[in-house]
């Protein structure tokens, strides 16, 4: 395997463009959270459409939460995925549970591969720099891929079609 | 913990059906009439008739119902409609006109409406608003008769008890609403004696055309809903193959609410539904190629500092700050890459209709699984290959033969782009959405300016559908984008 010396390698811009990312997208995430939690409270019409609104049958209404500055923090969350479905229906009910399982799948994934493939892509010998070393193009060993097949397996693995 | 992902998925497999049953055997949803009754497209003439259809499907059948060709009711119903629109659209603008007038004369009389002022207008200033609309009008509008406003000579406070209009009291015969119709060459007309003479045009005329479909003179679609006595009959009729020809009655479906039925493609026969899948399915697929023209320019824009050195336009790149520099390759790409994104679905939803589809429901499946192809090429193959071809391009150029170690070594760097995306995606995209930004404006600013009541309750009272078929993709291909580089990059290196 013929290791090329790359034209970017040395001076990647990696770290600043997710610095830069990071910060726009943040302050604008926390102008959009404050505008919200200053105005759901006065705007029950487009925060609490399901609460108020008299279209709705009695069994698709949602209890109002608290109209408060704070306390309606605690009960939000305490709703149940259960009177979703009761109140909002089965798409409702399973986009829920589906962006929760999604969340779940990367958790674990993430907890499976970053503390193996991490170290090892950073110690994998290559020249790259910032965030681009910690990517799998800084191995240069061919032999540490095992470690990734080893990891995929864990992660994906073909055993459990065939067990069912 | 080996397979974990597979033993996740096989486990919500299973909580899906056993969820699904439940709901559909709950007797909320059982006793539905909805659930009780089959779809049945494709139906050849001969069994588009009551008795027919009963003598297939047994006793259990209690409503056939085969819809006909209304194109013409459809239309003169919409033209109705739209004219019924205007004219509550112009009483309410002359209305607002002569309050506002009436309360201007009497500001200027100087007495707070406790005495009469005077006439504001003799009465022949309240003459016909133009020579076609007063002929027209002049025997049909006893009530808006503008000619005939007795103007009395004891104005006062309270609406005046007269005949005809009470606006024409205040308002003169040239501010009242007009409109040019096609119709009448361009030729200004009142609008609500216009709006109603054609209203009383049009009534007799539907009234007509539905005493006639209803006797059953139209055209049948070729398409039967049958409605069954309980869920387990209509379920049975729908899971067996009611006729013996190929295509003749296959199309089925089962659970359709009626204001989600696409009538229109109600009518389509099966060649026809073959031809448009078939046609819908290429422009799909070509769409999917050409769309990938922005995204390589979106994937080449997130490594542009890697070319910048081979393009001469573009020296002055990396002289830029750092900051400035991160910009344009980490948030500009993102935040293009959604909002290309975002026109997909709607494009999709048109082709759905196009492609036949009977239902909302079944038009939203579609964009579903064409939406998610989309995103998969677009956002995951595309601009991961060309982020990374674009760093290398050159030294695939200078040799040609290294360009699969090049790759190798370049395509894992296309994870950083990965990394702004899903920050946009989920800080900025998540953080607009919890805002409702264009509802804020709707009930707050537009609701504030509604001049019709019809406007200011729909407003508040429609409930916007929300577009599932655009929304799981989406985080569906974020799903794909989590998992499967780790693959793709070990497997580009073998």
């Amino acid at each position: 395997m013929s290791k090329v010396k790359l034209p970017g390698a040395d001076d990647s811009a990696s770290l600043m463009s997710l610095v830069s990312t990071l910060v726009p997208v943040t302050i604008y995430a926390v102008v959009c959270l404050s505008i919200f939690w200053i105005l759901r409270h006065r705007c029950p019409r487009v925060y609490a459409p399901r609460a108020i609104l008299g279209r709705f049958l009695p069994q698709e209404r949602s209890a109002a939460l608290p109209a408060t500055w704070f306390s309606w923090v605690k009960p939000f969350f305490g709703v149940e995925d259960l009177s979703i479905l009761q109140h909002a229906g089965l798409d409702a009910y399973l986009f829920l549970r589906y962006l929760k399982v999604l969340a779940l799948i990367t958790f674990v994934g993430s907890l499976l591969t970053w503390p193996v493939l991490i170290p090892l892509h950073k110690r994998g010998g290559g020249v790259a720099t910032q965030l681009d070393a910690l990517t799998i193009g800084n191995v240069v060993n061919p032999r540490f891929y095992y470690v990734h097949v080893g990891v995929a397996y864990c992660f994906f693995s073909k055993s459990l079609p065939l067990a069912c | 913990m080996s397979g974990f992902i597979l033993f996740t998925i096989y486990r919500e497999c299973i909580f899906y059906i056993n969820l699904r049953h439940a709901y559909l055997m709950s007797p909320y949803h059982a006793k539905r009439l909805s659930s009780r009754t089959v779809l049945f497209a494709n139906v050849p003439n001969r069994y588009l008739d009551e008795q027919r259809i009963r003598k297939v499907f047994g006793d259990t059948v209690t409503n056939v119902w085969i819809p006909t060709d209304t194109d013409e009711l459809e239309k003169l119903v919409k033209e109705r409609d739209q004219t019924a629109r205007r004219l509550e659209k112009a009483e309410i603008r002359l209305i607002k006109l002569a309050n506002e007038l009436r309360r201007k004369q009497m500001a200027a009389t100087g007495q707070n409406g406790s005495v009469s002022p005077p006439p504001p207008f003799p009465s022949t200033v309240a003459s016909p608003t133009s020579a076609v609309a007063s002929s027209m009008a002049e025997d049909l509008e006893k009530g808006e008769g503008s000619g005939r406003v007795s103007t009395s000579a004891t104005p006062m406070s309270r609406l005046p008890d007269v005949n005809g209009s009470v606006a024409a009291q205040w308002v003169p015969a040239e501010k009242r609403p007009s409109h040019r119709p096609i119709a009448n060459y361009l030729r200004r007309v009142d609008t609500i004696k216009w709006t109603r003479n054609r209203l009383k045009i049009l009534r007799p005329q539907i009234r007509k055309l539905k005493r006639s479909l209803i006797k059953g003179d139209g055209a049948p679609l070729g398409a039967v809903f049958v409605e069954f006595s309980n869920q387990a009959d209509a379920e049975r009729a729908f899971q067996t193959v009611a006729h013996h020809r190929p295509f003749h009655m296959s199309t089925r479906y089962i659970g359709i609410r009626p204001d989600e039925v696409v009538w229109h493609s109600l009518g389509l026969g099966w060649g026809q539904r073959i031809l448009r899948r078939f046609l819908v399915l290429a422009l799909v697929t070509g769409g999917i190629i050409f769309w990938s023209i922005p995204a390589v320019i979106i994937g080449t824009i997130s490594n542009v500092k890697s070319i910048a050195k081979y393009v001469p336009i573009l020296f002055w790149l990396p002289k830029l700050p750092g900051p400035i520099l991160g910009v344009i390759q980490g948030l500009l790409p993102a935040v293009a890459l959604t909002l290309l994104m975002r026109i997909v679905p709607w494009i999709l939803r048109g082709c759905g209709r196009l492609m036949g589809l009977p239902s909302l429901s079944m038009i939203e499946l579609f964009v579903q699984s064409a939406y998610f192809a989309f995103q998969v090429v677009q956002v995951f193959l595309v601009t991961t290959l060309t982020s990374a071809a674009s760093s290398s391009v050159m030294a695939v150029i200078q040799d040609p033969l290294s360009t699969k170690d090049l790759l190798s070594q370049n395509l894992p760097k296309a994870s950083n782009f990965y990394i702004s995306y899903i920050l946009v995606m989920c800080l900025a995209v998540g953080a607009t959405s919890l805002l409702h930004i264009v509802d804020l404006f709707r009930h707050h600013i537009m609701a504030k300016s509604m001049s019709s009541p019809r406007m200011m309750f729909n407003i508040w009272n429609r409930v916007k559908t929300v577009h599932w078929g655009g929304l799981f993709p989406v985080f569906t291909n974020l799903g794909v984008i989590g998992k499967f580089p780790f693959f793709l990059s070990g497997s580009g290196r073998c």
